[in-house]
C-alpha cells in the first residue's frame, strides 16, 4: 500500500550547517552553563521533585531549580529513537525518522480572512473548513485548531477543535491550546477511541500537543501534571520556546540561542526524568522585536536563522524537530507572504526539520486564510524535491547516452528520458503555460486560483466518519460541558 | 564604506548538496565527453588554437576532442580572483566567494505596464528605466540590457542598449546579447573611454559578457570568436550553457550536469589557452521542460538543483559562479514570482553563487516588470542576511547577561540591546505594522507599493553622466552605424 508518508519521503538530507560543530557545542555548553548557574522556574512540585532527585538545587520558594549537566545527560539518554505521529487511518500515520518532511497547518488565531477580504471572528465551522482543506492538501501531513472555535464554550473548546478536525480529517491532528490535566483526559479519551484502545493510542498517537515554554527561562504555563499525563498516554509533546531577540532574550541572535536551548534541556530534563521514554519534539518560534512599531516578527532573516538553528540542536542532542513556521507580517495572500513563508521553510527543512508546525495564516498568525493553505501545499511541493537533491550514479549521469547522442538534442525521444520523465516536479498551482494560455483563462491571480482549490475541496464529499465514532465525541463533549466527566 | 561591503556575506550558510565523491564523479564524466566525443566549435579560430594545444580536431565536422591534461593544463591558469569594476569605482564588484550579487536579467523582449498591465514590445527607453532603478536598489549590483531596444537598429543595438545602461547607472554592467565581433570591438572602446584606457579597463572590467553555449555540446561560432576578443580585452566571460533537461540534455539533473560543465569546461579551456588568466565565469541557466505544454521553466526545482551542481563545480574549479536566479514562469508580478525567485536566489547563493543574472523579468524572461525589481531587491535582503548566519562569540553568547536578567525579560532596556540592535535587519518593502495600520494606509499590497517606488525613482533625476563621455558614445555608435552600412 503506498500511504501519505510515501509521498513525504525526501532520503536522509545532506543539512544545511548554520552553525559548526564546534560552534553547536558551544551553545549546548552556554545552556548547560545557564541551567546550572541561573536554574529555570518551574512552578510545578512534582518538577521540582524530580529534579531534586536527580541532583538540582531547588529553591521551593523561587520555585527556581538549577539542574546539573549530570541530569540532562541523564534525560537525553532516555529520548526514544523513531517514533510515529499517528493518522485518524493508518494511511495518513507519519514516521519521525529524519527521512521524511511534513508540513501542518498553523494555530492559534482568532479572524478569519473571508474571499473578499472580509475579516471576522473565527468559530468552529472554520476549524472544520481549514482541516478539510488540510485533508485535500497532498503536502499538508497534519490539521490543527488553525483557528479558535470560539463559538463553543471555553471549557470544551479544546475538545470542539479536535472534534471538528477528526471529522473533517483523516490526518495526524496536532493540539496547540491545551492548558491542563483536566482537559487532556477527555481528549486523550477521544484519541482513544479513533485508534481502538489506550495501546492502539501509545503505538499510533492520533494527535500530539504543544507545549509553550516562556523565556526567559520559565515553565510557568508548561503544566508538568500535564505533561505527565500527555506522557503516560504516549502522546508526542512539542516543546515551544519563543524567545523574542531584545526583549526576553539577548537581542544577538546566539544569545537567544542559548536562552531557547537551556528551556528545551529544561523541558526535555524534567519530562524524560518523570516519565523516561516520553516522546518529545525540539520545537519552537524564536522572533525578533520590530523597535519601531513594538511588534515582532517571526519572519525577519535573524529569526528564520534561529528557527532553522533548531533542527541543527535538535540533531546534536537527538530530538525530532518540528519547527515553528509561517508567521508572515503580510495582511493578504500576496507576493510578501509568499517570499517570507518560502524562505523560512526552504531554511527549516534544509537544516533538517522533521516537520514545519505553521501554514494558512496572515498577520502574524492572526488571520486564518484558506488560500495561504493551498499555497504553502505548491511550495512545500518544490521545497521537497529541493530536499531530495540530486542522485549522481551511472544511471543518472548517463554518460553513455550524452556520448551517444553527441551534438543532437534528442533526449526527448530516448528511452532514458521516458523512464525518468515521471520524477520531474510538476505544479499544480503555478503558470507554466504560455501568456497567451494564461490571458485566455482570464488571467487569473494566483491568490484566486488558490481560492478555487480550496472551494473546489470544501464543495467535495467530506471523508466518512464512523457514526459510533461520532457518538462517542458527542457523549464525551457532552459529559465535560455539564462536569460529568 | 565602499557599495560592496553591503553585499559581503562572509563565509556563507552553505548547502551540502553534492559530496567531493560525487563532483568528482561529474568532472571525471566531463573530461571523458570532452575527450571522446568532443566539442562542436563553429570557429576556425577556436579549432586552431585548440589543435596547436594537442587536440584533435575534424576540420569537416568543427568537432575538437580535447584530452584531459589539455584542460586540467589549461585551468591551471583561470583566476580565482577578480573585479568587476564600474564607471562609479565606489560600485566595483570584487568576485571573491564572500560578495554575493543579482544583476537585472537580459534579453527580454516585452514591457509590462505597472499601472494598466498592458504588454508591448520594448524599447531603448525601458533600459533607460531599468537601468534607473537599478541603480537606486541597494541590493541590486548590476544593469544589463533586461529586454531589447527594439527600436534601435539592429546592427547597432548591443551599443544602444549598454549606453541606455552606463548613462543611467553608476553600476557595473552585463552584456548578453552580442554576437559580432565588430560589435565586441565598438563596446571595448566605449568601455575603455569610462574607464580611462585599455589597461584600466583590464583592471576594473566596466562589462561583462555573457557567451552562451548550444546544448548539446556545441560552441558558437559568434561565442568563441567573441569569447575571444573580449578575454584578450580583460572582459570578463560568463560561459552560459542552457540545457532543457530532456530535451537537449539528459532528464536526470546528474547527466544534464555533465553536458553543462563540458560546455563551459571546453569553453573556458580555449580561453586559457589563447588568453592565459583571462576572467572566465561558471555560468548558466538550465532548464526544464514542462512535458503538457512544453514550455520551459527555468524555476522548476529540477533546474535550480542543477544550477546548484553548477555552484559545486565551480567551487572545484575555482572560478566565480554566475547564475540565472529570477526567472520566473509568473505572468504577473505577486505570489508565483515572489516564491519562485525566492528559492531560486535561495538555492544559488546556499550553494555557492557570486552573482545570480538576474531580475526584472516576467513569463519565462520575456516580459520587463520594474516592479518586481523592488520586491526582488526585498528579498535578496533577507537572502543575504541568511546567508551571513549567526556569529557566535562571547559578545554574542551573551551568558552573562542571561545570567544577569535571569527570569525578568527585560532586555530590551540593556545597554547589550541598544548596542546590537542596528544589527539587525530591516524591511524596506514588507509590511511590518498591525492590521489597523495597514488598512488605514489604504491596504496596498506589497506590488503596489513597489509600483510607488518605481515611480518615484523614474521621477528623480538620473545619476549624473559626463557631457564628453556622452559625446564619445555617440560619435564610436555613430562609427559603427558607418561601418554597419559600409559592410
Amino acid at each position: 500500500m503506498t500511504t501519505h508518508a510515501d509521498g513525504r519521503y525526501v532520503g536522509r538530507r545532506r543539512p544545511l550547517q548554520i552553525l559548526s560543530k564546534a560552534e553547536v557545542e558551544r551553545i549546548h555548553e552556554a545552556a548547560l552553563d545557564v541551567l546550572a548557574g541561573t536554574g529555570v522556574m518551574f512552578h510545578s512540585d512534582r518538577a521540582l521533585d524530580v529534579l531534586e532527585a536527580h541532583g538540582a538545587t531547588v529553591d521551593r520558594e523561587t520555585t527556581v531549580a538549577r539542574i546539573p549537566a549530570s541530569a540532562v545527560e541523564e534525560a537525553l539518554a532516555t529520548l526514544p529513537g523513531a517514533f510515529t505521529l499517528g493518522g485518524r487511518e493508518p494511511e495518513f500515520d507519519l514516521p519521525i525518522d529524519g527521512e521524511h518532511a511534513y508540513l501542518t497547518s498553523d494555530g492559534c488565531a482568532t479572524m478569519v480572512r473571508e474571499a473578499d477580504g472580509g475579516v471576522r471572528p473565527s468559530v468552529k465551522q472554520d476549524v472544520y473548513d481549514a482541516a478539510r482543506v488540510v485533508e485535500g492538501l497532498d503536502n499538508l501531513s497534519a490539521t490543527s485548531a488553525l483557528v479558535s472555535a470560539q463559538d463553543t464554550p471555553d471549557e470544551s473548546r479544546v475538545l470542539h477543535e479536535f472534534d471538528a478536525c477528526m471529522r473533517a480529517s483523516r490526518k495526524h491532528s496536532i493540539v496547540v491550546s491545551i492548558k491542563d490535566a483536566a482537559e487532556a483526559r477527555p481528549l486523550i479519551r477521544m484519541a482513544e477511541a479513533v485508534a481502538g484502545g489506550a495501546a492502539e493510542l501509545k503505538a499510533r498517537p492520533t494527535f500530539s500537543v504543544i507545549l509553550c515554554t516562556v523565556s526567559p527561562l520559565h515553565m510557568e504555563r508548561f503544566g508538568m501534571e500535564l505533561a505527565l499525563e500527555l506522557g503516560d498516554a504516549g502522546i508526542p509533546m512539542m516543546l515551544y520556546p519563543m524567545p523574542i531577540l531584545g526583549a526576553t532574550a539577548p537581542v544577538t541572535p546566539a544569545g537567544t540561542a542559548v536562552v531557547g536551548a537551556a528551556e528545551i534541556l529544561a523541558a526535555v530534563t524534567a519530562i524524560q526524568l518523570a516519565a523516561p521514554g516520553a516522546k518529545l519534539v525540539h520545537a519552537g518560534g524564536p522572533t525578533a522585536l520590530f523597535m519601531r512599531t513594538g511588534s515582532y516578527f517571526a519572519n525577519v532573516p535573524e529569526a528564520l536563522l534561529l528557527r532553522a538553528l533548531q533542527g541543527q540542536m535538535a540533531r546534536y542532542w537527538g530530538l525530532p524537530s518540528g519547527l515553528g513556521w509561517g508567521g508572515t507580517k503580510a495582511k493578504q495572500p500576496e507576493a510578501q507572504s509568499a517570499y517570507e513563508n518560502t524562505l523560512g521553510l526552504m531554511l527549516e527543512m534544509a537544516a533538517g526539520a522533521d516537520f514545519c508546525f505553521g501554514a494558512g495564516l496572515l498577520d502574524s498568525v492572526q488571520q486564518m486564510s484558506l488560500e495561504e493553505l493551498v499555497i504553502a501545499d505548491e511550495v512545500f511541493g518544490v521545497v521537497t524535491r529541493l530536499l531530495r537533491g540530486v542522485t549522481v550514479d551511472r544511471e543518472t549521469l548517463a554518460v553513455d547516452l550524452i556520448k551517444r547522442l553527441g551534438f543532437r538534442g534528442d533526449y526527448l525521444f530516448e528511452q532514458h528520458s521516458r523512464a525518468h520523465v515521471r520524477e520531474l516536479w510538476r505544479a499544480r498551482l503555478g503558470e507554466t503555460g504560455t501568456y497567451e494560455s494564461w490571458q485566455n483563462a482570464g488571467s487569473p491571480r494566483l491568490e484566486d486560483k488558490a481560492r478555487a482549490v480550496a472551494d473546489g475541496i470544501l464543495a467535495s464529499p467530506a471523508p466518512e466518519f464512523p457514526a459510533e465514532l461520532a457518538r462517542e465525541f458527542d457523549d464525551i463533549i457532552a459529559a465535560v460541558e455539564s462536569g460529568r466527566f | 564604506m565602499a557599495y560592496a561591503d553591503k553585499c559581503y556575506v562572509g563565509e556563507r550558510v552553505k548547502f551540502g548538496l553534492l559530496d567531493e565523491t560525487e563532483v568528482k564523479q561529474i568532472h571525471e564524466a566531463t573530461l571523458d565527453v570532452i575527450e571522446n566525443v568532443g566539442v562542436k566549435f563553429h570557429s576556425h579560430n577556436a579549432l586552431d588554437i585548440l589543435e596547436a594545444s594537442g587536440a584533435t580536431v575534424d576540420r569537416k565536422t568543427t568537432v575538437a576532442k580535447i584530452p584531459a591534461a589539455v584542460v586540467e593544463q589549461a585551468m591551471s591558469t583561470v583566476p580565482h580572483e577578480f573585479t568587476l569594476g564600474a564607471r562609479n569605482p565606489e560600485y566595483d564588484l570584487p568576485l571573491d566567494g564572500e560578495h554575493v550579487y543579482i544583476s537585472s536579467d537580459g534579453c527580454g523582449v516585452f514591457y509590462r505596464d505597472p499601472v494598466t498591465g498592458e504588454v508591448r514590445s520594448s524599447r531603448k527607453e525601458d533600459l533607460e528605466h531599468s537601468a534607473k532603478v537599478v541603480q537606486a536598489l541597494d541590493n541590486v549590483s548590476a544593469t544589463s540590457a533586461v529586454v531589447s531596444a527594439q527600436d534601435c537598429p539592429p546592427e547597432t543595438r548591443v551599443l544602444h542598449e549598454f549606453d541606455a545602461c552606463v548613462r543611467n547607472s553608476e553600476k557595473h554592467s552585463i552584456v548578453v546579447s552580442i554576437k559580432e565581433d565588430w560589435e565586441a570591438r565598438s563596446l571595448i572602446r566605449m568601455a575603455e573611454a569610462m574607464a580611462g584606457g585599455k589597461e584600466e579597463l583590464r583592471r576594473r572590467p566596466m562589462f561583462t559578457t555573457i557567451i552562451c553555449t548550444v546544448s548539446p555540446l556545441h560552441q558558437e561560432r559568434y561565442g568563441m570568436d567573441l569569447a575571444l576578443t573580449l578575454a584578450e580585452a580583460g572582459i570578463p566571460v560568463s560561459f552560459y550553457p542552457m540545457p532543457i533537461l530532456g530535451a537537449t540534455g539528459p532528464i536526470t539533473i546528474a547527466g544534464s550536469a555533465v553536458v553543462t560543465n563540458a560546455e563551459f569546461l571546453s569553453g573556458a579551456t580555449l580561453v586559457q589557452l589563447a588568453h592565459p588568466g583571462a576572467p572566465v565565469m561558471h555560468g548558466g541557466g538550465p532548464t526544464a521542460m514542462n512535458m503538457n505544454s512544453g514550455a520551459y521553466a527555468s524555476n522548476s526545482p529540477e533546474a535550480l538543483l542543477l544550477r546548484s551542481c553548477q555552484g559545486h563545480m565551480a567551487d572545484f574549479y575555482g572560478v566565480p559562479a554566475w547564475y540565472g536566479a529570477g526567472a520566473t514562469t509568473a505572468k504577473e508580478p505577486g505570489i508565483q514570482s515572489a516564491y519562485e525567485n525566492a528559492l531560486a536566489m535561495f538555492m544559488a547563493y546556499a550553494n555557492g553563487a557570486d552573482v545570480t543574472f538576474g531580475t526584472g523579468l516576467l513569463d519565462g524572461s520575456r516580459i520587463l516588470c520594474l516592479e518586481n525589481m523592488v520586491v526582488d531587491d526585498e528579498i535578496i535582503g533577507m537572502v543575504r542576511r541568511i546567508l551571513t548566519g549567526i556569529e557566535v562569540s562571547e559578545e554574542t553568547l551573551a551568558v552573562d547577561l542571561i545570567k544577569k536578567m535571569g527570569f525578568s525579560g527585560n532586555y530590551l532596556f540593556d545597554k547589550h540591546t541598544r548596542a546590537h540592535v542596528r544589527e539587525l535587519w530591516q524591511a524596506k518593502l514588507g509590511e511590518t505594522g498591525n492590521y489597523e495600520g495597514w488598512k488605514n494606509a489604504g491596504a496596498r499590497s506589497t506590488t503596489e507599493k513597489a509600483q510607488e517606488k518605481v515611480a518615484e525613482i523614474l521621477a528623480a533625476p538620473a545619476a549624473p553622466f559626463p557631457a564628453d563621455l556622452g559625446a564619445e558614445f555617440d560619435a564610436i555608435i555613430a562609427a559603427a552605424a558607418r561601418e554597419a552600412a559600409a559592410v
